[in-house]
C-alpha cells in the first residue's frame, strides 16, 4: 500500500526569512532577482584551525538592529533571527490568523543546534546570557517564540539533521490535516557558530572558495544562518494562499552516517512517496529546489535520484546554497519559502556559485534566474547526516 | 487520519536493570551499573564494530532496538522499506555536544545530532522508511505513538518503531538544570516499542492507547509494563 493522497490540502497564508541574502522576503527577492551569493569572509569565524571562513553570514547591519551578532554578548541569536522571520510571517498571515483561538495555533520549530553559542560560552567558563542559556534547548526557544505570537496549541521541535526544516512543514501540516490545529506557525533557525565550523572542517567538506552545488569543480559547502517560517491553515481559511502543501515523503539511505547514498536511491523514495502523496506524475514538477549543498557526494546523489524520478524529462533544477550558504535546520523552511516568493514573482531562481556543469549533473540546471517564468508545480528536498532523505511537493497559484 | 495499533514488541534499558517482552524484567548482573559499564557482548550475540565509537544516546537507543528482537533480518526488502522510526528524546545530543567542544574529532561531530541514533539503527537494520526526531522536553500536543498511528494510518509506513531515548552527564544537568533535571545526578534510560496496524497484526500484540504525552513518559510506562507481563 502506498501513502494515501491528501483529502485537503494545507495552505501557506504567510512567510518571513532572514538570512545571508537579505533582510525580509523583499530583499531577498531582490537578491534572487540579481542572483547574487550571500557568501562572504566573515572575521567573527577568522580561525585558522577552520578551512575557510568563507560563510553565509547574516549582514551586520541587520544583527546590529537585532541586537547584535556576538554569541558572547547578543543575547539569544536564534531567539531573535527566528522571532523576525515569524514576526513577518505572521504579519502577512494578520487576517487569517485574527479570528483563531490561541490554543489552535500550534508551533513547529525545527533546528539543529539550537542556541549552541551559549553552551560553548558555559564550557569554556565564560558568562553567558540567562536566555541564551534557557535556548540551548530547543523546546525552551520554541515556548518563548510561541509566546510570543500567541500559539497556545501543540508544540514540537524537529530535529533530523539537514531535513529538519521540511519535517517541520510536514508536522505543522500534519497538525492542521489531523484537526490538531487551525494553524500552524512553522519556523526554522539555525546560527553560524565555533562548533559548526570546527565540526565541518574536521569532516573537511568545506569548500574554502564558497560553495558551487553541481559544477564540475566544486569541492563542499559553505555554511550559513538564517531563519524562515511559514504559516499554514486549514485550506477553507485561506481563500487565496500564497501556496498549497500537496505531498511529502522521508525516507533514509540506510547506508552510512554522514555520507549519501552512492546511487541516489533514497532521494529518489523519498521523491517518489511525496508525488505518491499528491497524486502527481513526475512530469507535473517544473522546479527542483535541490539541497545542492556543493559537496561532490551530495550533488552527485540528488542527481542520480532525479534522473531515477524524471528520466529523461529534467524539470529546472536548482540550488539556493549559494545564496544563503547552508543553514541546516532552517534550510527547509528558508529555501521552501524562498521557492514560494519567487514563483509568485514569477522568477526562477538561478544557482550562484555554478559556472561549469558537471558530466553527471541534472540535465536542466537554473544556472540564471529566468523572468518572467510563470510555473507553478515545485519539488523541494534535502538530505542530511544519518542518511535521511525529505521531499516536500508544493503548489503556488499564479498571481495575475 | 486515524487507526487502531497494537505493540508487538517492547523493550527498556535503565540504570536499574533492563528488559523485554521476551526476556522480563533484568537487572544489571552487578547490580547499578552505568552506561559506559555495559558491555555490548554480553547483552547481544552479534558484533557491531562501531558500538564503542558510538556516542552513549546512539549506543542506549542501539541496544533498545536490538533487545525488541523483532527479527529484522527476516523481514522482506518491502517491508523494511515501510518501517519508520518515531524517536523521541529530552535532551538530544547535549552529552555529545559537550564532549565535543572539550576535544573537537569527526567522529564526536558526527554523533552531535539526536537523529544519529535513528541512522545507526537504520544501517544496522537496513530500514528506510520515514522518520522523524523531536526533542521533547516541554512540548506540547501530541504523544509518539499518536505520531507513529498517523503515519500508518495515511500508508506511509505499515509498522514504526517508537523510541525514546535521553543520556546526559552531571555537566548537562547543571547546563540544563532549571529546564529538565530535578537534580544533576547522570540521567539516562531508553524504551522502544514495536507498533503495527491491528489489522495486519493478526491478532497478534497488545492494544495501545495514542494518549497525550509528548514527553513519551507514556511509552516508557508501557514499555515496563510489556516487560512485567511476560
Amino acid at each position: 500500500m502506498g501513502p494515501s493522497s491528501l483529502t485537503e490540502t494545507v495552505a501557506v497564508a504567510g512567510l518571513g526569512m532572514v538570512s545571508a541574502a537579505g533582510d525580509g522576503a523583499a530583499a531577498t527577492l531582490l537578491a534572487l532577482r540579481e542572483n547574487r551569493s550571500g557568501l562572504h569572509e566573515c572575521a567573527r569565524y577568522a580561525d585558522p584551525s577552520y578551512m575557510t571562513h568563507c560563510v553565509g553570514a547574516v549582514p551586520d547591519d541587520t544583527w546590529n538592529r537585532l541586537g547584535g551578532a556576538d554569541a558572547g554578548t547578543a543575547g539569544s541569536r536564534t531567539y531573535r533571527l527566528a522571532n523576525h522571520a515569524l514576526a513577518e510571517a505572521v504579519r502577512q498571515a494578520g487576517p487569517v490568523l485574527a479570528g483563531l483561538d490561541a490554543r489552535r495555533v500550534a508551533l513547529v520549530l525545527s533546528t539543529t543546534k539550537a542556541e549552541i553559542g551559549a553552551l560553548e560560552s558555559l564550557v569554556a567558563g565564560s558568562p553567558c546570557d540567562e536566555r541564551a542559556q534557557r535556548h540551548i534547548l530547543p523546546s525552551q526557544l520554541a515556548a518563548d517564540l510561541a509566546a510570543a505570537h500567541h500559539a497556545m496549541g501543540a508544540l514540537q521541535c524537529v530535529s533530523v539533521a539537514c531535513i529538519s526544516g521540511l519535517v517541520a512543514i510536514q508536522q505543522g501540516a500534519r497538525l492542521v490535516l489531523a484537526g490538531a490545529a487551525d494553524a500552524a506557525l512553522v519556523v526554522g533557525v539555525d546560527v553560524l557558530s565555533h562548533f559548526v565550523l570546527a565540526g565541518f572542517s574536521t569532516l573537511k567538506s568545506l569548500d574554502p572558495r564558497g560553495c558551487r552545488p553541481f559544477d564540475k569543480d566544486r569541492q563542499g559547502l559553505s555554511l550559513g544562518e538564517g531563519a524562515g517560517a511559514l504559516v499554514l491553515v486549514r485550506s477553507d481559511l485561506a481563500p487565496a494562499p500564497l501556496a498549497r502543501i500537496k505531498g511529502w515523503g522521508v525516507s533514509n539511505d540506510a547506508n552510512h552516517l554522514t555520507g549519501p547514498s552512492r546511487d541516489g536511491s533514497g532521494l529518489a523514495l523519498a521523491v517518489e512517496r511525496a508525488l505518491g502523496m499528491a497524486h502527481w506524475r513526475p512530469e507535473a514538477i517544473e522546479y527542483v529546489n535541490a539541497h545542492g549543498t556543493g559537496t561532490v557526494y551530495n550533488d552527485r546523489m540528488e542527481a542520480l535520484a532525479f534522473k531515477t524520478v524524471f528520466g529523461n524529462h529534467s524539470p529546472w533544477v536548482g540550488s539556493c546554497k549559494g545564496l544563503l550558504g547552508h543553514t541546516l535546520g532552517a534550510a527547509g523552511v528558508i529555501e521552501s519559502a524562498l521557492c514560494i516568493l519567487a514563483a509568485r514573482a514569477r522568477l526562477m531562481p538561478g544557482t550562484p556559485g555554478f559556472s561549469i556543469p558537471d558530466e553527471e549533473a541534472p540535465a536542466r540546471i537554473a544556472a540564471t534566474p529566468q523572468c518572467p517564468l510563470p510555473y507553478s508545480r515545485i519539488l523541494k528536498t534535502n538530505a542530511g547526516f544519518g542518511g535521511t532523505n525529505s521531499a516536500l511537493v508544493l503548489e503556488v497559484p499564479h498571481v495575475d | 487520519m486515524s487507526t487502531e495499533v497494537v505493540a508487538l514488541a517492547a523493550s527498556y534499558l535503565t540504570p536499574e536493570g533492563y528488559g523485554s517482552h521476551t526476556l522480563g524484567r533484568r537487572s544489571w548482573p552487578t547490580g547499578r551499573r552505568e552506561l559506559m559499564d555495559i558491555a555490548w557482548s554480553s547483552l547481544f550475540p552479534v558484533p557491531c564494530s562501531r558500538f564503542g565509537r558510538m556516542s552513549p544516546l546512539t549506543r542506549l537507543g542501539l541496544m533498545a532496538v536490538e533487545l525488541l528482537d523483532v527479527g529484522f533480518a527476516e523481514m522482506t526488502e518491502e517491508h523494511r522499506t515501510r518501517l519508520g522510526i518515531c524517536m523521541f528524546s529530552p535532551s538530544g545530543s547535549i552529552a555529545t555536544d559537550i564532549e565535543f567542544l572539550r576535544e573537537p574529532g569527526p567522529g564526536v561531530f558526527t554523533y552531535t545530532l539526536p537523529s544519529s541514533v535513528i541512522g545507526e539503527v537504520c544501517i544496522r537494520h537496513r530500514l528506510r522508511g520515514p522518520t522523524l526526531c523531536l526533542m521533547s522536553a516541554g512540548c506540547e500536543g501530541r504523544g509518539m505513538v499518536e505520531e507513529a498511528a498517523e503515519r500508518m494510518a495515511m500508508g506511509e509506513a505499515e509498522s514504526m518503531l517508537c523510541l525514546l531515548c535521553e543520556a546526559r552527564g552531571p555537566e548537562a544537568g547543571t547546563f540544563l538544570n532549571y529546564a529538565l533535571a530535578p537534580d544533576n545526578n547522570f540521567c539516562w534510560y531508553a524504551s522502544a516499542l514495536y507498533l503495527a496496524r491491528k489489522d495486519a497484526a493478526r491478532g497478534q500484540g497488545k492494544a495501545v492507547a495514542k494518549g497525550v504525552s509528548p514527553s513519551g513518559a507514556d511509552i516508557h510506562r508501557m514499555c515496563l509494563e510489556m516487560c512485567e507481563e511476560r
